[in-house]
């Protein structure tokens, strides 16, 4: 339709809005759940919140002793790779959508976050 | 406990503020950390950008559910953001941070200027714009569309945006929102909940590389997740139902303090 700028778009949310949605509400859901176990496990008396973040074997060991610790570090550290779980969330629901514009969008911005981070630069 | 409790209550009102305005709070949270509370700051950057990542994953299960975030100019742009935020990092080498500092707050007190001035309604002659969208304006109820315009300003801003993000740790969401609003041609709520989808992915990589070199502290990041997660749910709901020019207005104090905060490092 002439100036209609919104094309035939529809207003309710779109295939990938509800990815986007999945992905980050199932990821932090379980970052909050390791962060309330790691709460109630220091209530309880197991230990405080730490200053340091261990290593991945100490921090499994602490899960599997349940230890506050590891439900701290695993919290965050889950916390963190959400927006990448988001990015490939995405990817995988542009590719289904066969647009592969934005799958070749989508992977070179899952590169650059991946290059950033192996070169270790802020 | 006191320590755990206060910063829960501050990060409960960062995530509700940057989850309204598309901003990820490095403005409140590192100044808290590092004077009030003494906290090295790379500690307190690390912090932060857990911060940054937070408000955006937990807003966005919100504004993506209500269709009003543009998921593909987000995705388009977060390749030169994140391109603009690896360059930051290595020109942080060799330039001087006060220069960019001084720059910085003279940019933002621009752009708080021009977000007093409403954008000129484009003319259906000026064409629909790429990538239509449309969303319904919790507000009003009213149906909002548009197109985009100006896809290469914005993806040359984005890389600024991303330059500076890098060099200076804070003020992606502040120059993205108007970068939007302003020069592409998306209404405000639907550039806030865009940006507030860029963001996490900028901070994430920072936020991994920090974690990873021990610059996360559990003890002050636990309670900011927790009370960001909260905050972040409530701002982004409400921000749906304020008027664009409370919005606004809102953008502008943000914009404004964060100019002064930039002057002062600058000067100082």
């Amino acid at each position: 339709m002439a100036g209609d700028a919104g094309g035939s778009v529809s207003a309710r949310p779109q295939r990938i809005d509800q990815v986007v949605r999945l992905t980050l509400g199932v990821s932090l859901a379980v970052a909050f759940v390791l962060l309330c176990v790691g709460i109630v496990l220091t209530l309880a008396g197991r230990g405080g919140v730490p200053t340091t973040v261990g290593g991945a074997r100490a921090t499994l060991r602490d899960v599997r002793a349940l230890e506050p610790d590891g439900f701290y570090v695993l919290g965050l550290l889950v916390v963190i790779v959400t927006p990448f779980v988001r990015v490939v969330g995405s990817a995988v629901t542009f590719l289904v959508e066969r647009d592969w514009v934005y799958v070749a969008v989508t992977v070179a911005v899952l590169v650059v976050m991946i290059v950033t981070v192996t070169l270790g630069v802020v | 406990m006191t320590l755990f409790l206060f910063l829960l209550l501050v990060a409960v009102a960062v995530g509700f503020l940057g989850s309204m305005l598309g901003v990820g709070g490095g403005i409140l949270i590192v100044p808290l950390l590092t004077v009030v509370l003494d906290v090295p700051v790379k500690t307190a950057i690390g912090t932060s950008l857990v911060c940054v990542v937070v408000t955006s994953s937990a807003s966005q299960i919100v504004y993506a559910g209500r269709g009003i975030t543009n998921p593909r100019l987000g995705m388009a742009l977060e390749v030169t953001t994140t391109i603009g935020a690896l360059a930051g990092a290595f020109a942080a080498l060799v330039l001087d941070r006060r220069v960019l500092f001084l720059t910085f707050a003279a940019v933002l007190l621009y752009l708080a200027v021009s977000m007093g001035r409403e954008p000129r309604p484009r003319s259906a002659a000026a064409g629909g714009g790429r990538l239509p969208a449309r969303f319904v304006d919790p507000a009003t109820g009213d149906e909002v569309a548009y197109g985009v315009h100006n896809m290469g300003w914005g993806l040359a801003g984005s890389l600024v945006a991303g330059n500076v993000s890098g060099l200076l740790g804070v003020g992606g969401g502040v120059i993205k929102v108007p970068l939007m609003n302003l020069a592409m041609g998306v209404p405000l709520k639907a550039a806030i909940a865009t940006s507030n989808l860029m963001i996490g992915v900028t901070a994430a990589t920072g936020a991994l590389v920090f974690f990873t070199h021990g610059f996360v502290e559990p003890r002050l990041a636990v309670p900011t997740v927790l009370g960001v997660i909260v905050g972040a749910q409530i701002g982004s709901r409400l921000a749906g139902k304020v008027p664009v020019a409370v919005l606004r207005r809102l953008f502008q104090v943000l914009a404004v303090v964060l100019a002064v905060q930039m002057a002062w490092k600058g000067l100082t």
